[in-house]
Formats: C-alpha cells, structure tokens, sequence
C-alpha cells in the first residue's frame, strides 16, 4: 500500500474538521423565515414523526443548532465517540429537515453533508481504535456519496426532460432571464446556443458520469475538477452559492485518500508498522536478551 | 482482529445497501431529507413569458397581486417522481417557468382578480428561439381585462 508506514494519522480529522465547519456554516444559516406559510406535504423524514405544531418551532431549531455545535466540537476533540459522532449526524438531519419543512422551495445543498456526516458517524467506530486513520471503505464511501448526489441530479434532468435537456435553448433561456447580463461568460453563452449546447452537455455528462469517480484516484480528482468547473461557471453566470459544494467536492475529490487508510483494514495486506506504544513495549523485551 | 476485520466489512456493506436504497428511495418513492434527488433546472423551457399590467393611468402593478408571479425559477414545484411540492405552500399563481398557458385561461386569471368595472392592461411577452443561434422575444401580446359585473 502507497504510504502505509508513514500515513499521516491527522488527515481524516482534516477532513472531518473541513465537513463539520461547512456543516455549521449550512447550520448556521438554517432559519424558519416562511413558518408562517400554509403548510405543504412533509418533505423530510422528521416531518412524519414529530408533530406538525413543532415543525414550524423556533425554540426546537435553536436546540438542535446548539446540539449539534457542542456535539461537534466533542467529536472533534475525539470525546465520546461514536456517540458524539451520531449525535452531531442526527442534529445536522434534524436542523435541515426543520429549515426543508418550513421552506417554499428545496436547499439541496443541505443533502450531501447528511450523507457525509452519516459515513464519517460509520467510520468513528473504528476510528476509535485505529489512532485516526480511515477503514479503508470511508474515501470510497464518501466520493460516492457526493457522486451519487451529482448521478441523481443529471437523472432527474433526463426523467423530467430527456436528452434534449441538454440543447442549449434552454440554458440560453435561463441565463437571459436570471443570469448577469455583464457576465463575460453569460455574453458567450447568450451569442451562440452552439456554446450553451456545449456547456449543457458539459454539464449533463459530468453530473452522470460523477460515479467514475471511484475508479481511480485519478479518475476522482478529474471528476472533482469538472463539478468545481460546472459550479464556478454557474456562480459566474447565475450567482447561485454553490461555495459548500465547492468545499465539499475540494476536500473528498482531493484528499489523498489512499495515504489516509489504515493498512490493518485491508483484507490480506500484510500488518502495518505497529503503534509506537507497541514498538517501545517489544524494544524493552528484547533488550536484556540482546546484552546476554 | 479477525472481529475488527467482520465487522468493517459489514459496516462497509450496510454504507453500500444506504446508497442503494437511497438512490432507490429519492428517485422512485418520494421527497424525505436527508434522502432527495436534486431537481434544480430539471423542467422543460422551450418558451417563456412574462406578464406586465399596468392600472388606467399607466401605473405598473406587481404581477403578486394578480397570482402571476414566479416562486421560484430554479427549482420549481416538483410533482413528478412521486413528489407532491414544497414544505410550505408558496402563494397559488398560474405563472409556472416553461408553461405558457392560452390568452383566454391569463384573461380570465386576470379578471378573476378585478373589482367590477376595473381596468388593467395585461402585455405578455413571450421569448423562446429567434434563428436557431439565440433568444429573444417572439411574441408581444397586448389586453385590456375589464372585471366582471357583479351581477
């Protein structure tokens, strides 16, 4: 295995680190603005079990927000694990399906960290014992997390439309209605629907095709690099803030996974170096024989 | 080590099964976060108008107050893949992104929300494909909607 003697023990914790800071910026962000609106269907899990009284609670938002800081911060810290970890999951879920229920619209965005909280929750019960490597299935499992986020996207767009989504009429349709008519790019693509035609296909293909993603680490970070391309180009034209996806996309496309892995986790790979607590206990036993 | 070992690899079945029946759930049963496929931009837009209405005295009046307003142009209500709209219920218009309904069914909308005897110009544009390279407005259509009597 690449690395696997000296792989850093600190890098899944910089990615958690990176997860539960873009985590508590969505948390943070969550508002229940439209409670007052008349109700609609129930849009999350939670809007099936908890009574429809509290769905619209300032105070219950409010308690799941500080439950999930003071969670995360235990979870950072490596205290009461795995429970911290599932803790600081459920809260998340809890404060986006409040924000969905109480929402005229849907926040997407708010669905690839839950998944990713929810892996990360997985892997802290071994993380525990394993000095804060990953198990070998966390990068995969998370690069197909996001992946599959971007595959059911480009599926949506071919169920409600088909192909023809990506013919470029429409895009040029979008951007002259909401786009930044001083938009470099909004020009460009407004002048000819030969290059909306394009981008759209772009667009289509990587979101479809994100699931490569899993095949090589090369392979993972092109496909990173096309979804950052795909939302940089919609900030630039549209302004919609996509900047936690970005985050996200950076952080699990462009870690190097491969150096994070616990080699005691691979089936038939040969054990890895011992902890230093091991190695100092066998150096001691050893010593008195060496001197005889 | 051999427990440790099990138990990774069934912790790394059961991600695999979450993923399956995730995908399954957000693209065959219903909308139910954390589980939800991303509908944004995903409705058909060939054509697309735009209403303007103006009082007697020429005075723009806000498409709102007569239910033609857009709610949300990026993601509009989804009521396919067993979805059934938004959490909360955005105010009722008949102005949905990619759907140009008839002259006859806006007037009647329109008249709907006048007061006997009041007035308004109605104008809709419509902007859809100019020469197969660009966008523009392709029709302009003009009304005068006069509500109907009380009687």
């Amino acid at each position: 295995m690449r690395g696997s003697s000296r792989a850093p023990l600190t890098g899944p914790r910089w990615i958690l680190g990176g997860l539960l800071l873009v985590c508590s910026w969505l948390v943070a962000d969550a508002a229940l603005t439209y409670a007052g609106r008349p109700r609609g269907s129930p849009v999350s899990a939670l809007g099936w079990v908890v009574p429809e009284t509290w769905l619209g609670s300032q105070a219950l938002l409010l308690a799941c927000k500080l439950v999930f800081l003071g969670a995360a911060a235990a979870w950072l810290a490596r205290r009461w694990l795995p429970t911290s970890a599932w803790v600081t999951a459920l809260a998340f879920i809890a404060v986006g399906s409040l924000y969905w229920e109480n929402l005229p619209w849907f926040r997407h965005k708010y669905v690839p960290p839950a998944m990713l909280l929810v892996a990360h929750a997985l892997a802290s019960h071994e993380a525990r014992a394993r000095d804060g490597r990953a198990p070998t299935w966390l990068g995969p499992l998370c690069v197909a997390a996001i992946a599959l986020f971007y595959a059911l996207s480009g599926l949506s767009k071919l169920i409600a439309v088909g192909p023809s989504w990506a013919d470029g009429l429409s895009l040029q349709l979008w951007l002259a209605w909401l786009g930044d008519q001083d938009a470099f790019l909004t020009r460009l693509l407004l002048s000819d629907r030969l290059y909306a035609r394009a981008a759209q296909t772009f667009v289509l293909v990587v979101e479809l095709a994100a699931l490569v993603a899993l095949a090589s680490p090369t392979a993972r970070r092109l496909v990173g690099c096309a979804l950052v391309i795909a939302h940089a180009a919609i900030d630039a034209t549209l302004h919609i803030d996509f900047r936690s996806q970005i985050a996200l996309v950076v952080l699990y496309f462009g870690a190097p996974w491969e150096r994070f892995v616990d080699p005691r986790s691979r089936r038939g790979a040969s054990p890895g170096p011992a902890p230093r607590c091991a190695l100092r206990r066998r150096a001691t036993r050893t010593a008195p024989s060496r001197r005889r | 080590m051999i427990d440790r070992a099990v138990s990774s690899i069934l912790r790394a079945r059961l991600a695999l099964a979450f993923l399956v029946g995730y995908a399954a759930i957000a693209l065959g049963v219903r909308e139910l976060y954390p589980i939800s496929a991303p509908t944004m931009f995903a409705y058909p837009l060939a054509r697309r108008a735009t209403y303007e209405l103006r009082d007697a005295a020429g005075r723009r009046l806000p498409a709102s107050a007569f239910g033609l307003q857009v709610t949300n142009p990026h993601d509009p209500p989804v009521t396919t893949l067993g979805r059934a709209g938004y959490g909360r219920r955005p105010p009722a218009t008949l102005h949905r992104p990619g759907e140009v309904p008839p002259a006859s069914a806006v007037i009647e909308h329109v008249r709907a929300h006048l007061a006997p005897g009041e007035a308004v110009t109605l104008r809709r544009k419509i902007h859809g494909d100019l020469d197969g390279r660009r966008v523009g407005v392709v029709e302009d259509e003009r009304w005068r909607v006069v509500g109907a009597d009380a009687r």
